[in-house]
């Protein structure tokens, strides 16, 4: 039985950090760069679960977990927030965000 | 050779929504196409031999966070004009910045030597890493199991209704 080299994990997760980049940059809506953000999160413990098959000390899916729970914290507190904005603005549309401008 | 043809299928049931993601303007289609993609993510840490963070993925992503999306897209939805699509800017500018980082991440890669360590094949890990949190990693355990009380209190003090 062949093994999948490590390095195919490590591009599929550069891949998934990519796509969560370009959608915070062009996504308007603040759900969708939430969205993002949890893409982002998902590819560094890819990248954690991917290394820690090589580690025997089984440290690298711990911290992942860690990870997890943190993404999960975020994402309440962040969706929170965004329902604030709305109440607020009547929209999630980040650049309409500009009352400190100027 | 079996494992190369799943883990190429799994890789295809992650990029395939992905991609579908960065176009669509639809946010509860690209909700659902990102739990598909979570789904993949978990497939993969099968094949990872990473069991116990497959089922942490399907329980708090695919079955938490994702909905936890939905329910932010329906409480903040415009009843009639806008609905539930969402406007791009900077298209081009932004898929420029990602493409270049993408190109810089795989260059690193595969500048960098992998040929370390020998592949770790353990059998009961849910026992292990279940002994680790209680051991090696108890103060960070104990703390993450605080920080998630106040985020989850905090969240819910912010997001209740006001009376006025």
């Amino acid at each position: 039985m062949m093994a999948i080299p490590l390095i195919y994990y490590l591009l599929l997760s550069a891949f998934i950090f990519c796509v969560g980049l370009a959608i915070i940059l062009i996504k308007k809506n603040g759900v969708f760069v939430l969205l993002g953000i949890e893409l982002i999160l998902n590819a560094a413990n890819l990248n954690l679960v991917a290394f820690s098959k090589f580690d025997p000390t089984l440290d690298g899916q711990v911290f992942a977990v860690f990870s997890v729970v943190l993404a999960a914290a975020e994402a309440a507190i962040a969706l929170a927030i965004l329902l604030n904005i709305y109440k607020q603005y009547r929209s999630t549309n980040l650049d309409e965000l500009n009352q400190l401008k100027n | 050779m079996t494992l190369n043809i799943l883990f190429f299928a799994f890789a295809a049931m992650i990029v395939v929504p992905l991609i579908y993601l960065l176009i669509t303007k639809n946010i509860i289609r690209a909700a659902f196409a990102f739990a598909i993609s979570l789904l993949g993510m978990a497939a993969i840490y099968v094949l990872l031999n990473a069991e116990f963070m497959a089922v942490v993925q399907i329980l708090i992503y695919a079955g938490g966070i994702v909905v936890l999306l939905i329910f932010g897209v329906m409480l903040t939805k415009r009843s009639g004009d806008e609905g539930v699509f969402t406007a791009h800017h900077q298209v081009i500018p932004g898929v420029l910045v990602s493409l270049a980082f993408f190109v810089l991440l795989t260059q690193s890669i595969f500048d960098v030597n992998l040929a370390w360590g020998e592949e770790v094949t353990s059998t009961d890990q849910v026992k292990q890493i279940g002994v680790l949190y209680l051991t090696d990693h108890l103060i960070a355990f104990e703390l993450i199991a605080f920080l998630l009380l106040m985020a989850l209190v905090g969240a819910a003090f912010l997001a209740k209704k006001s009376d006025q």
